[in-house]
């Protein structure tokens, strides 16, 4: 009897386990800024985003064989490539500019398969530097697609950025699964810019300041989950462990329904 | 008693033969089978070189393991960049599963070179575990573009050939284990399959042959490589686009197939 009881209790637990890994809806995802790997190695910030667990990040500022000054020791190095080999995940990028021998650009981390992915170029007014939305839907253990972009907005007009969250905006109208937008928006939380996004996303982010990891004065790293995607806030948190770019990396933990 | 006319009984029973004679061949002769009328034109007799790009598919169509369980995936590396690597515009690497957590071979051949690794799933993503097909071109890739559902995958990269014909195209790879799985690729991709997208996967044995009919149903062109362990080899392509060839082939322990797709002009 009691050996019965022991294995029904077991067979309990590890339904409980299998269940709670199969899909229980949660989902850790997460923004950084790495500027340009000025600060650190792509090991030190493929560590580090691997012991962040995310399941999904959204990187800014992504080098792909490129040859700067400031950065000698990323010359040639493709970042995308290395972090994904770093972190054990998938990866893409998504070329803005080509600089300096190579591109400069955006790029999404994700711990399950990619199946489909697109690089948008967003509207430039004014010859400022090219910017890009990198939509990657990703689909989930549970079978669920959700769709996750990472974008980089102009730093030096706040009106062009308003162009461009209008811009995403529109895009993402014709999506149907759950939609998440994340990076460095290069506005306050105050700013029209973000204040229209709100309209129609929900902010999974807190308050705290981003940027910069030296002398913090602003937030405007972010990740919207756009509203009616049926998600939870469970977490949120401005990671600042290491200082390995300019930017603190923001986090979110959620719950889909 | 009437007299019987011999004349007329030799004239009747000539008549009789003749016509029993004719009776035993009336059935009609067997007709060979007409292929159905799809408007495919026929593609030249001879390939114009030029016009040509090869895609290597490194499988053994068996579907037992994943590729580098028992490879060295340093062969890899060394036929991507090598002279005979050289002559191919994409490298797909079937069975190339990918563990999170974890670095995978697709990773690690690209580690320090200039190719861009992609990976398309063949089955529902796994906890832990996902089956798929590295894919590895030499150029950027800004779009990756697929088909995911619980029961069909296809995914695949667009890219620019150098051909005497200028223009993109799309290279896919997915996996028929059912054949109505085709009619969702066709019902989700029939505008790029009817221009400028072309399939590379395996089959399985015991389908190819519905493959094709269904293929040429699609007005699209379809070539098999017959393999015996459970499957063989598939190219499905626009009227704009032949394969001309399969080639199996090693590198060193690596077996895999060197696909070669002309773009042609109608």
């Amino acid at each position: 009897m009691t050996k019965k009881l022991r294995f029904v209790t077991a067979a309990v637990a590890l339904l409980f386990c299998l269940n709670s890994f199969a899909g229980d809806g949660k989902l850790r995802v997460m923004s950084y800024n790495l500027r340009f790997g000025e600060l650190a190695s792509m090991t030190e910030i493929g560590s580090y985003i691997k012991s962040l667990d995310a399941d999904v990040v959204a990187l800014q500022e992504c080098d792909w064989d490129t040859h700067r000054e400031r950065a000698p020791k990323q010359n040639g190095v493709k970042f995308i490539n290395e972090l994904a080999q770093e972190t054990g995940m998938f990866g893409i990028y998504g070329k803005t500019i080509d600089y300096r021998g190579g591109y400069y650009g955006i790029g999404l981390l994700s711990r399950y398969p990619i199946v489909r992915s697109e690089r948008v170029f967003l509207p430039n007014i004014g010859k400022k530097e090219q910017r890009a939305m990198l939509i990657a839907d990703i689909q989930l253990p549970d079978g669920q697609i959700i769709t996750y972009i990472c974008t980089h907005l102009e730093v030096s007009s706040a009106e062009l950025r308003l162009e461009q969250v209008k811009f995403i905006q529109k895009k993402v109208k014709s999506i149907k699964n759950p939609v998440f937008l994340a990076g460095d928006m290069n506005a306050e939380p105050d700013s029209p810019e973000m204040a229209f996004l709100r309209k129609g996303w929900d902010d999974l982010t807190n308050r705290e300041l981003t940027y910069s990891t030296m002398k913090p004065s602003m937030k405007i790293d972010y990740i919207y989950s756009r509203k009616g995607n049926g998600v939870k806030l469970l977490e949120t948190r401005v990671c600042k462990e290491r200082l390995l770019s300019d930017h603190f990396p923001v986090i979110a933990d959620i719950e889909m329904e | 008693m009437r007299r019987i006319d011999m004349r007329k009984v030799l004239y009747t029973s000539l008549v009789i033969a003749v016509l029993c004679s004719c009776g035993k061949n009336n059935e009609p002769e067997p007709v060979p089978p007409t292929p159905p009328a799809t408007g495919l034109p026929e593609p030249p007799a001879e390939m114009n070189a030029n016009n040509a790009f090869c895609v290597d598919y490194f499988t053994d169509l068996k579907d037992k393991d994943s590729y580098f369980a028992s490879r060295d995936m340093s062969m890899a590396k060394n036929h991507i960049l090598g002279e005979e690597g050289k002559k191919a515009v994409m490298f797909f690497f079937d069975r190339m599963d990918f563990t999170v957590g974890t670095e995978t071979p697709l990773l690690k051949i690209c580690k320090d070179n200039n190719v861009w690794p992609l990976f398309a799933q063949q089955e529902p993503t796994g906890k832990q575990v996902t089956k798929g097909c590295g894919i590895i071109t030499k150029t950027a890739i800004s779009d990756f573009d697929g088909i995911y559902d619980s029961d069909v995958f296809l995914g695949g990269a667009d890219i620019h050939i150098q051909t005497g014909i200028p223009g993109r195209t799309t290279i896919y790879t997915g996996r028929i284990d059912k054949i109505a799985q085709l009619d969702e690729i066709f019902s989700k991709k029939r505008v790029k399959l009817s221009d400028d997208a072309v399939i590379v996967g395996r089959v399985k044995n015991g389908l190819e042959k519905e493959l094709e009919q269904k293929v040429e149903a699609q007005c699209c062109r379809s070539f098999i490589s017959k393999g015996n362990e459970g499957w063989s080899l598939y190219v499905i392509s626009p009227p704009e686009y032949v394969c001309r060839s399969a080639e199996s082939k090693k590198a060193v322990n690596l077996d895999y197939y060197r696909i070669t797709i002309e773009k042609i002009k109608l």
